[in-house]
């Protein structure tokens, strides 16, 4: 943990379905400024709901969570636009408004600092104040897609769509972010290439970032810390090093285990220790 | 052992029954309606007559039909226009998506219904006795059901469009008014303009017989050449509306071919 205290704090954090079954049961953690933390776990075990339910695009069952701080829970909706626009997020796909510009789509993490009114003026292209869009532009130089800065969102490739909703991010000038599978549907040299901005613009901002990832050789060489879970519960929360192959294969279940692309995984896992 | 029952066979007596009810149907509508083959043949020669007494078309009347031939076009302008204006913000209320399913949903929804329920002609005649004999009641019948029409099109489309890319402008702390702005309205326009241009056509064709009932347009011309008995310039009257219908039909055809194909392109 680093000084200063947490950024993100989950306590107790439950998710019912109405239907009964449980999504996120009794999960409690801490992440600290400049920490990356790669959620890991087999499919449905939790992990969108869990990232969800932190700038609460999903209202948990119980539970408190603060983002810097603030109740995230309890927060009015003024509140909670405040609180959402210090949270930076990026989804697996399809996150970006396909008919408007690249700029448009990164300015647009300015929105939460705007008031109401100026989007009346959207259609003469006058929401943004000559700041906003220094601040956007800046952010487009800094994934490197600044020549693209007028193309339509819709125009760009998978690989390019996920650069401008990383600079979205950064133009909201964020203490959190959270990535739903960011890389998964980039091929491995992108995807690298994305967590590694992802890494560093933690490292550099001091953002408490907190990512889902399928992938475990990309989750550890981008996290400083992982989370496990398997069944909506927190199994492992700690190292990359202390993690130990026999819980993994515990987590992930005995079958899944025993196949040979997993066990290959683990081997590079090993491999990416020493 | 238990043997599958072979797929079961409707009784022809069923079939017979349909039929009969049919035939029933038809015969019902038939004599309601005073629909009979002979009438017709017996209506034949005064069919031709009357083709007769309308050629040649009388051509002169044209100068006199300049003015409603152009009231015909704005009626259809302003009409769709305000009926826009009127639902724009209306269709967002509609949107389940959008709005959640509430009391302001379904009041929405339901205002779409009765706008779009009663037919223009209706609405025209329950206003000229309002506001009196004009194009102007022409236009707020116009407007009602072309809100009606476009305001159920309008929601139905945003409930329909990609929720991702909104939720993630929900999620940099964007409010109602900045999804709609820099959200909704940026990804569903070339949708929401081609039904718009398919709408003033229609309200085109509405426009040329709204007269009838004394709410502006060519229609007027038509309803006074036609109790004059003066069949000539019926004809002309009836041949300018079909031009203009075509003109506008090719006009809203190429508008929204010309969207749409920009939008392919960039697919």
């Amino acid at each position: 943990m680093d000084e200063g205290g947490a950024v993100i704090e989950v306590r107790n954090l439950v998710h019912r379905y109405p239907q009964g079954n449980y999504a996120v049961r009794d999960v409690s953690f801490d992440v600290g400024p400049g920490e990356v933390v790669a959620i890991i776990g087999p499919s449905g075990a939790g992990k969108t709901t869990l990232l969800r339910c932190v700038n609460r695009l999903v209202d948990p069952t119980s539970g408190m969570i603060l983002v810097s701080a603030q109740d995230v829970l309890r927060a009015s909706r003024g509140e909670l636009r405040r609180i959402r626009r210090n949270i930076g997020v990026v989804f697996q796909q399809l996150n970006l408004i396909q008919r408007s510009t690249v700029l448009d789509n990164v300015a647009a993490g300015r929105l939460g600092y705007l008031p109401r009114w100026r989007s009346l003026l959207a259609p003469f292209g006058w929401t943004y104040t000559r700041l906003d869009q220094q601040i956007a532009f800046n952010s487009l130089r800094q994934v490197n897609i600044e020549e693209f800065a007028y193309t339509r969102a819709g125009d760009l490739s998978g690989g390019q769509q996920q650069r401008v909703a990383i600079a979205r991010v950064l133009t909201q000038a964020p203490d959190v972010i959270l990535a739903d599978e960011p890389v998964a549907n980039l091929d491995p040299r992108l995807a690298h290439e994305i967590l590694s901005i992802f890494k560093e613009s933690s490292r550099a901002r001091r953002i408490a970032t907190m990512m889902s990832i399928h992938s475990l050789e990309l989750a550890r060489a981008h996290s400083t810390r992982v989370i496990a879970m398997a069944a909506g519960c927190i199994r492992y929360d700690g190292s990359w090093e202390r993690l130990t192959p026999s819980l993994l294969a515990e987590i992930y279940g005995a079958e899944v285990a025993g196949t040979s692309s997993f066990s290959e995984s683990l081997r590079n896992l090993h491999g990416a220790r020493t | 052992m238990r043997v599958p029952e072979p797929i079961r066979q409707r009784p022809v007596w069923v079939d017979a029954l349909i039929a009969l009810a049919a035939v029933l149907i038809y015969g019902w509508s038939a004599q309601g309606t005073g629909t009979s083959v002979v009438e017709l043949v017996r209506g034949l020669p005064a069919m031709a007559d009357l083709l007769s007494r309308m050629l040649p078309p009388d051509v002169h009347i044209i100068s006199r039909l300049y003015k409603p031939l152009l009231e015909t076009i704005q009626l259809a302008v302003v009409g769709t226009t305000l009926g826009v204006a009127l639902t724009l913000p209306l269709s967002f209320l509609g949107a389940r998506n959008f709005i959640g399913v509430n009391l302001l949903y379904y009041v929405t929804r339901s205002s779409f219904n009765v706008f779009r329920g009663v037919s223009e002609f209706v609405y025209a005649l329950i206003f000229v006795a309002m506001v009196g004999l004009g194009p102007f009641p022409g236009v707020l019948a116009l407007a009602i059901h072309t809100a009606g029409a476009l305001g159920k099109y309008f929601s139905e489309t945003i409930e329909n469009m990609n929720w991702q890319p909104i939720e993630a402008l929900v999620a940099v702390g964007a409010s109602r008014t900045q999804v709609v702005f820099h959200g909704i309205l940026p990804e569903l326009m070339p949708q929401f303009v081609t039904y718009i241009f398919y709408y003033w056509e229609h309200n085109i064709r509405a426009s040329t017989v709204l007269g009838l009932v004394g709410a502006g347009g060519l229609g007027i011309e038509l309803l006074t050449s036609v109790k004059l008995f003066k069949y000539q310039e019926v004809a002309t009257i009836v041949l300018i509306m079909l031009a203009l219908i075509t003109v506008a039909d090719q006009i809203s055809a190429w508008a929204r071919r010309r969207i749409l194909v920009s939008e392919v392109a960039r697919l």
